[in-house]
């Protein structure tokens, strides 16, 4: 819970007419556009002191003034690069037809429906289907026994597995240890770089931020790399989302710990960013597949070989 | 479903990738401005990053962030986000008014901030009444 304290009254101007809490709830419940918003002015809203002007509240302080953007009003308005938002259920029943599909939209196979009626019988060579072929002939063999087939089924799995390994072993090579070697060089002014990038031409962070970039690094590093994304994918370069993702990360590590920051990024190191975090649980799955594995055929190579000794006992 | 780099390189969000629509969105927004009405900052900046990630295409969501982080005492991050908004919805009024108060707030905004006001001053909304009374406590 956070409360914003209130600055005490400084009359250093004439007072605006506030139109007050009742009344900007009201507006802003209109401009929301009525039913099924949230009526603002039911909140137990703190509303604006009467004893602060507007313009103080707005320009110095950080007490909520009445006023607050309406989400609601006017949100089909955005107008680069489309909405951004999954379409309604409605609207996909319209069909597709009368518009073209949107670049996030993505086409699903389209499965046909299953029918009721009885499929037609066809006589096919029951034997021919069931039968395994290629490497998998064994398991059809009668004169291979079951400890052989066991073997061989063991082996064929675990030649699969060891290759998937090596697929994930190599996918997070490529994706994690090339990539942090070469992006461990960047430093601040790298983002910052990659800020006067992204920025518009106007040329923001020279003009009303320094041109040192200090306060800008700052926000940044509160920002953190998913909205750092975010905000490069709002200025109309998503292609730039990747890297600030990884900027972002690194210089929250940063900004975390200023005085002892190599503690900081070597925890950073240890913990990797959730991706990498990811493909390592993934590698770590297939080891444990493995170990089933390999204990299931244990136990049951011993379990067979104990049921063995054991007739053998009773014939003795 | 998380988004690939290609996905993400591509332009598709993640609402579009898990089918969240704009009326969820919508109301999500609706919370955090709720949030932020009841003097929750944090929570109403908590909901609006995750609806940002999740979208970042939203120009009011970008609004509303700066008008939250501006409450919060972060002019800089609030001018990023006013920015954002801006650059996705540069006519819709809302997002003017809100990147006007982020500039008043900031050193060197002011003459932008007050030129940005005297446009909004003709609306006829409550945005026009806000930059009206907002130019009346400036002195102009």
């Amino acid at each position: 819970m956070d409360r914003i304290p209130t600055p005490p009254f400084t009359s250093r101007s004439a007072p605006v007419p506030d139109d007050g809490p009742a009344a900007a709830g009201a507006g802003r419940a209109a401009a929301a556009g009525g039913a099924g918003r949230l009526d603002a002015a039911r909140r137990p809203s703190p509303g604006p002191d009467p004893r602060v002007p507007d313009w103080l509240a707005a320009a110095t302080g950080p007490v909520p003034p009445a006023w607050t953007v309406a989400p609601g009003a006017g949100r089909a308005a955005a107008r680069k690069g489309g909405t951004g938002w999954a379409p309604t259920p409605q609207a996909r029943a319209k069909g597709t037809a009368e518009r073209p599909p949107s670049p996030g939209a993505r086409a699903l196979p389209r499965t046909p429906a299953p029918s009721r009626l009885p499929a037609p019988r066809t006589k096919a060579p029951a034997t021919a289907e069931a039968k395994p072929s290629g490497e998998w002939a064994f398991l059809s063999d009668p004169n291979t026994s079951i400890e052989d087939k066991l073997f061989r089924f063991v082996q064929l799995v675990q030649r699969k597995t060891d290759k998937e390994l090596l697929e994930k072993m190599e996918d997070y090579r490529a994706k994690h240890v090339v990539g942090s070697s070469t992006s461990s060089k960047s430093s601040g002014s790298g983002v910052l770089g990659f800020l006067k990038a992204v920025f518009p031409p106007a040329g923001l962070v020279d003009k009303l931020l320094g041109g040192d970039g200090g306060p800008l690094l700052q926000a940044v590093g509160k920002l953190g790399g998913p909205l750092l994304a975010a905000l490069a994918t709002a200025f109309g370069m998503p292609a730039l989302a990747p890297v600030a993702m990884k900027l972002g990360d690194q210089l929250v590590g940063a900004l975390v710990d200023g005085g002892s920051g190599a503690t900081a990024k070597a925890e950073k190191k240890e913990s990797g960013t959730p991706d990498e975090r990811l493909s390592m649980l993934e590698i770590q799955r297939l080891v444990d597949k493995q170990n089933q594995m390999f204990t299931l055929v244990s136990n049951l190579l011993k379990g067979m070989h104990e049921t063995g000794m054991g007739v053998v006992n009773n014939l003795r | 479903m998380l988004p690939t780099n290609e996905d993400v390189t591509e332009g598709r969000t993640l609402a579009e990738l898990q089918g969240m629509t704009e009326e969820l969105g919508g109301a999500i927004a609706e919370l955090a401005a709720g949030e932020a009405a009841c003097g929750n900052l944090e929570a109403a900046r908590v909901l609006l990053e995750g609806l940002l990630v999740t979208n970042p295409r939203d120009a009011l969501a970008w609004a509303l962030l700066a008008q939250v982080e501006r409450w919060r005492g972060e002019p800089t991050t609030a001018l990023l986000a006013a920015e954002a908004a801006r650059s996705l919805d540069p006519e819709d009024p809302q997002v003017r008014l809100a990147r006007a108060e982020v500039l008043l707030a900031v050193a060197e905004g002011d003459g932008e901030a007050r030129h940005e006001l005297e446009q909004l001053r003709g609306e006829g909304s409550e945005v026009g009444r806000r930059a009206a009374s907002l130019l009346r406590a400036l002195g102009s």
